[in-house]
């Protein structure tokens, strides 16, 4: 579908039907994003409704220059990396014991797990090394670019990934012996 | 990265690169509900900054008329624009002068002695100067000639005269006089002004020989409405914006203030201040700790009892504890603090003085340059070695530029000293923290607490 000058006009208006009809059309990718980012199925929908929110309040803003898909992706996920930034600070203190990394070979798990399994195993991983995951394997980003998003250095965005995946392999391990013990 | 990890990362993304789940309905419920109460006009910051700004504004000023009640809050004529004069002719060989001044001295007549009960001498008022001498004798002139083809009329009742001038220039004088008492002088509380018209009714606080009044002197013997004024206030700071990675918690600022008065409703107020604030938020950090894993029971003989035949082996142990280096990730709550030097420039206008109270507007530019400060980092314990930390707790700039409004009401507890209060709105013109990936502009709401001396 083609979101031409007039349609986002439109939304500059506050249309009623081309929201709706924005909204049809991107809340299906946009919602995936938000479950990756979220740590549960409530953190998403908020992080959509509120994402949503400021997409139309500030549609004025899109230029024109580059991807309508990309501009309400990015803004979906600072709305993500904010709604984030807001549970530190309201919860006092988040302890997340880190384990020695090790190497490991779960690729053919992988393959074989379905993208929900697969969402519930990322859901599960710290906020903050989700994050990491989430916009450096998924999304593309840089270590520096993360950096500049999360505040933090990009040193730090690198070891959270690092540990990201330690955790998951963890997990991927745990699935992997669980298998191998149901096969006996 | 080795290549397994690639391939794991390329498996991820390409897996969830389709995946599209269904929205739960009420979500678009939701946010039209949400799009339908704010208009996407207010939803910039910089327009919802501007609309605090005006709503305080307004508040502020209706709040003060609210207050005090203010039936003859209007707008002032600029007296130093022009110049009336007024003359009466000659009655019984004297005469009567009303001259309305800008800025230039008092014109007056001194009575004769002899004529004196019958002829109203000299009426004058002097615009700008401390003093407001208005002289008159006890009788008023029976016949007016104005300069200006004014008109007149007269009042008179509880013993109280007035008459009034209007001249052609749409200034109109309103100068009682008091049988009693040949001489008065208004206060600023009897100066009216109401459009094109000037009042000048009665208030006969004080006696003021024209004499006195002639010499352009800011002090008159006895009577004195100093100038300057030194003040002394503390001041809590309450933030109204919130910010998403830290709380801007309330700040103090302790100053002292001196007011000149350049008009006689408008101030020129310069000062020095210490503000004291803070901002809490969150730093992660990373450490290792010696930890506590857990225990095991360690053999450390073993005998066997064979009294039965069988040999049965008894096992002794002790019970051995085991510690490890732990790396753990940490977030806890973390707060600066700094201190500002303060520069505030304010020009205010006394909108009325009413007994011994007097409220006023006043806005103008501060300047904040920090001093010291004081970042804050998480304590560790002496078993846990320090490894790295990023903060969300953003460090504030070392100049802050503000632009404060507000109303004060001052009363007088003396002649000399007053008590004030004095509300404020405070806007911030640049970003108050470094490198913060918000650039809305802070607001904030300050109560001034305070003492005047009068010098």
């Amino acid at each position: 579908m083609e979101f031409d000058s007039q349609f986002i006009e439109r939304l500059i208006k506050n249309d009623k039907a081309a929201q709706r009809e924005f909204y049809r059309y991107f809340s299906s990718k946009m919602y995936g994003v938000c479950l990756r980012f979220a740590k549960d199925v409530d953190d998403a929908n908020d992080m959509m409704q509120e994402g949503f929110i400021r997409i139309f309040n500030h549609i004025s803003d899109f230029r024109g220059e580059g991807s309508l898909e990309g501009w309400v992706r990015r803004t979906i996920i600072n709305t993500a990396i904010n709604f984030y930034k807001r549970k530190m600070r309201k919860s006092n203190t988040v302890s997340i014991d880190v384990v020695a990394e090790r190497v490991d070979k779960s690729i053919h798990i992988i393959e074989k797990m379905s993208v929900d399994e697969l969402m519930v195993l990322i859901q599960e991983l710290p906020t903050g090394y989700r994050t990491v995951f989430n916009l450096n394997v998924i999304e593309g980003y840089t270590h520096k670019e993360i950096g500049e998003m999360l505040n933090i250095s990009e040193n730090t965005s690198k070891s959270q990934l690092s540990r990201a995946r330690v955790a998951l392999q963890k997990k991927l391990e745990k699935i992997k012996k669980r298998e191998q013990q149901n096969k006996r | 990265m080795n290549n397994n990890q690639q391939n794991i990362d390329r498996i991820i993304k390409e897996k969830f690169e389709n995946f599209s789940p269904q929205p739960p309905g009420f979500i678009w419920d939701n946010i039209e509900a949400n799009l339908n109460e704010k208009p996407a006009v207010f939803g910039t910051a910089k327009v919802r900054n501007i609309i605090i700004f005006a709503v305080s504004a307004i508040v502020i000023i209706l709040l003060g008329w609210l207050l005090l009640g203010n039936k003859y809050f209007s707008h002032k004529n600029d007296l130093t624009n022009g110049v009336v004069s007024v003359e009466s002719p000659a009655i019984s060989g004297n005469s009567t002068n009303i001259t309305a001044e800008g800025t230039n001295g008092i014109e007056t007549e001194e009575p004769n002695e002899n004529n004196k009960p019958e002829i109203a001498k000299t009426v004058s008022y002097r615009e700008n100067v401390d003093e407001k001498t208005l002289v008159s004798d006890e009788k008023r002139p029976e016949q007016s000639n104005f300069e200006n083809s004014g008109n007149t009329s007269e009042n008179s009742n509880s013993g109280k005269r007035q008459f009034n001038y209007t001249a052609s220039k749409g200034f109109e004088f309103k100068v009682p006089t008091n049988t009693n008492n040949g001489n008065f002088v208004p206060t600023l509380g009897a100066l009216l002004y109401s459009g094109k018209k000037i009042s000048i009714c009665e208030t006969p606080r004080l006696l003021m020989p024209a004499a006195n009044a002639s010499n352009g002197s800011s002090k008159s013997r006895g009577n004195t409405i100093s100038k300057w004024k030194a003040g002394v206030f503390i001041s809590p700071e309450f933030a109204l914006t919130t910010l998403d990675s830290l709380e801007v918690l309330h700040s103090y600022t302790l100053g002292v203030d001196m007011q000149y008065s350049l008009s006689k409703n408008t101030f020129l107020r310069f000062g020095l201040g210490t503000t004291y604030s803070r901002d809490r938020g969150f730093t992660a950090i990373e450490f290792k700790r010696w930890d506590y894993i857990g225990s095991y029971n360690d053999v450390y003989e073993v005998t066997f009892d064979t009294s039965s035949g069988v040999p049965v082996p008894t096992y002794h142990t002790h019970k051995v504890d085991v510690y490890d280096s732990i790396q753990h990730f940490d977030v806890s709550e973390t707060t600066n603090r700094y201190l500002y030097m303060q520069f505030p420039v304010m020009l205010g206008y006394n909108i009325e003085t009413k007994g011994r109270f007097n409220w006023y507007v006043y806005g103008g530019p501060v300047i904040n340059a920090l001093v010291y400060k004081e970042k804050s980092t998480p304590e560790l314990d002496k078993n846990s070695t320090f490894l790295n930390y990023n903060t969300d707790l953003y460090e504030r700039n070392n100049l802050i530029y503000q632009f404060r409004l507000g109303m004060g009401f001052e009363f007088d507890l003396t002649s000399k000293f007053s008590f004030t209060f004095e509300p404020d709105y405070i806007y911030y013109f640049n970003p108050v923290f470094k490198n913060y990936y918000e650039k809305q502009p802070l607001s904030t709401l300050s109560l001034r607490l305070g003492f005047f001396i009068k010098l």
